[in-house]
């Protein structure tokens, strides 16, 4: 009764943490103080001016008012491969509970892939996303890791299968195409993602045939809003919103690096996790 | 809240645990949901890293046999919002550390807060509203 209790409340509190309401006010309750739109993230000066024309370019701060899920049904196949990841220490572990082992990728450092890399700064909803350009392309370049994505802008077709003789390899980010929709939102399409990342830290899967939709609306001057979708019938019983969040304009347009180093992770592994008796599976 | 009544009890020599209730982003199965303190030790090693922050100390356990402790803290991305950087502490500073110690009994858990002997109070992310301030600067 007692862990139901507590279940019950960490689930609570999660739910929370998740929630427009809770991303509001800063860290641990922490009211914000004047002139910020979330922690360490800065309001700009004057109010927005309205949207430019089909331009997202440059840098921005998120995600911030972050929704999750909620994640659908897998499918058998989909049940099978999620049983196969071990998230690092969920909030449902009890206190009295025994202590699961982990395979989460990121405990080594290895790629978080796309869509994870869009939740990296999640917790702090300061991480920066730079929107540029190159011939053909918008390039999408992330703080963490300073990893970055092609989006081609060519009107090409995205591949229609990865890693069989006569097709492209699969890719931790995928292979994307992107339009616009009308004068102020960028849909972007991507497909043929590496499937060892996980969809996000909970270990949920994705497939390399699955095709994941971006809708990034920029609002006014200084908000974009964004969406995320995930079209996976191999491992989920139907499409759903993986996730939904903000970016507000980088005050100081200072591209942050955060960086997963593989030493530093060895060195939390061997220094934290295994004296903590949290195994890590290989 | 039980935990919350700051029940304290003598573990040795310069050291003490107080009942208090710990939070990370993970669950925290892996700890105590008391914290020890470490009084007047030596710091060896401050790694200010992904995807945690790490104080390693050295501690002198009744026998006098020098140990080295390691806090995880937050990651530097979310330390910097409640004033910590990467100059926060360097090795041989000499500090009062409070720690959520792992339940395996080895020498490592979640900080709680250190005490900087210039008086400054280096906290864990998790506290809450009493210990906020540090935004990033402009």
């Amino acid at each position: 009764m007692r862990k139901s209790i507590a279940r019950s409340t960490v689930a609570l509190l999660a739910a929370l943490a998740l929630s427009q309401i809770a991303m509001a006010q800063g860290r641990g309750g922490r009211p914000l103080p004047p002139g910020f739109v979330a922690e360490g993230v800065p309001k700009m000066p004057n109010p927005p001016g309205p949207a430019p024309t089909r331009d997202l370019s440059g840098a921005w701060v998120g995600p911030q008012n972050f929704v999750v899920g909620p994640i659908p049904a897998l499918t058998p196949a989909g049940e099978a491969r999620f049983k196969l990841n071990h998230r690092y220490l969920g909030f449902d572990v009890g206190k009295n509970d025994p202590i699961p082992a982990s395979n989460d990728p990121f405990i080594t450092c290895d790629p978080l892939g796309f869509p994870r890399n869009l939740m990296a700064h999640a917790i702090s909803q300061r991480g920066g996303v730079l929107f540029g350009s190159a011939p053909n392309r918008i390039i999408i370049a992330y703080e963490q890791q300073r990893v970055w994505r092609e989006i081609w802008m060519d009107g090409r077709a995205l591949p229609k299968q990865v890693d069989v003789k006569g097709a492209p390899e699969s890719r931790y980010y995928g292979h994307s195409v992107g339009r616009w929709d009308g004068d102020h939102t960028l849909v972007i399409d991507t497909t043929g993602v590496d499937d060892r990342a996980w969809l996000y830290e909970e270990g949920y899967p994705r497939s390399s045939s699955a095709l994941i939709q971006e809708r990034y609306t920029r609002v006014d001057q200084y908000n974009i809003q964004f969406t995320v979708t995930v079209d996976d019938p191999k491992f989920y019983t139907k499409p759903f919103q993986f996730m939904k969040a903000n970016l507000y304009w980088m005050k100081d347009q200072m591209f942050a690096e955060t960086f997963c180093i593989p030493s530093e992770g060895i060195q939390y592994r061997d220094s934290i996790t295994a004296p903590s008796g949290i195994k890590v599976l290989q | 809240m039980k935990s919350s009544l700051l029940v304290a009890c003598a573990f040795g020599v310069g050291v003490l645990t107080v009942c208090d209730p710990a939070l990370a982003h993970h669950g925290n199965a892996a700890y105590e949901d008391h914290w020890t303190e470490f009084k007047q030790v030596k710091v060896t090693k401050f790694a200010w890293a992904n995807p945690h922050t790490l104080v390693f100390f050295e501690v002198k356990d009744p026998q006098g046999k020098v140990v080295e402790w390691v806090a995880e803290t937050a990651a530097p991305q979310a330390l910097r919002l409640i004033g910590w950087d990467n100059t926060a502490i360097a090795p041989g500073d000499v500090i009062d550390i409070f720690v959520y110690a792992t339940k395996t009994g080895n020498p490592a858990g979640r900080l709680n807060r250190i005490f900087l002997a210039n008086g400054t109070v280096l906290h864990d992310t998790q506290l809450g509203g009493e210990t906020g301030g540090g935004y990033r600067p402009q």
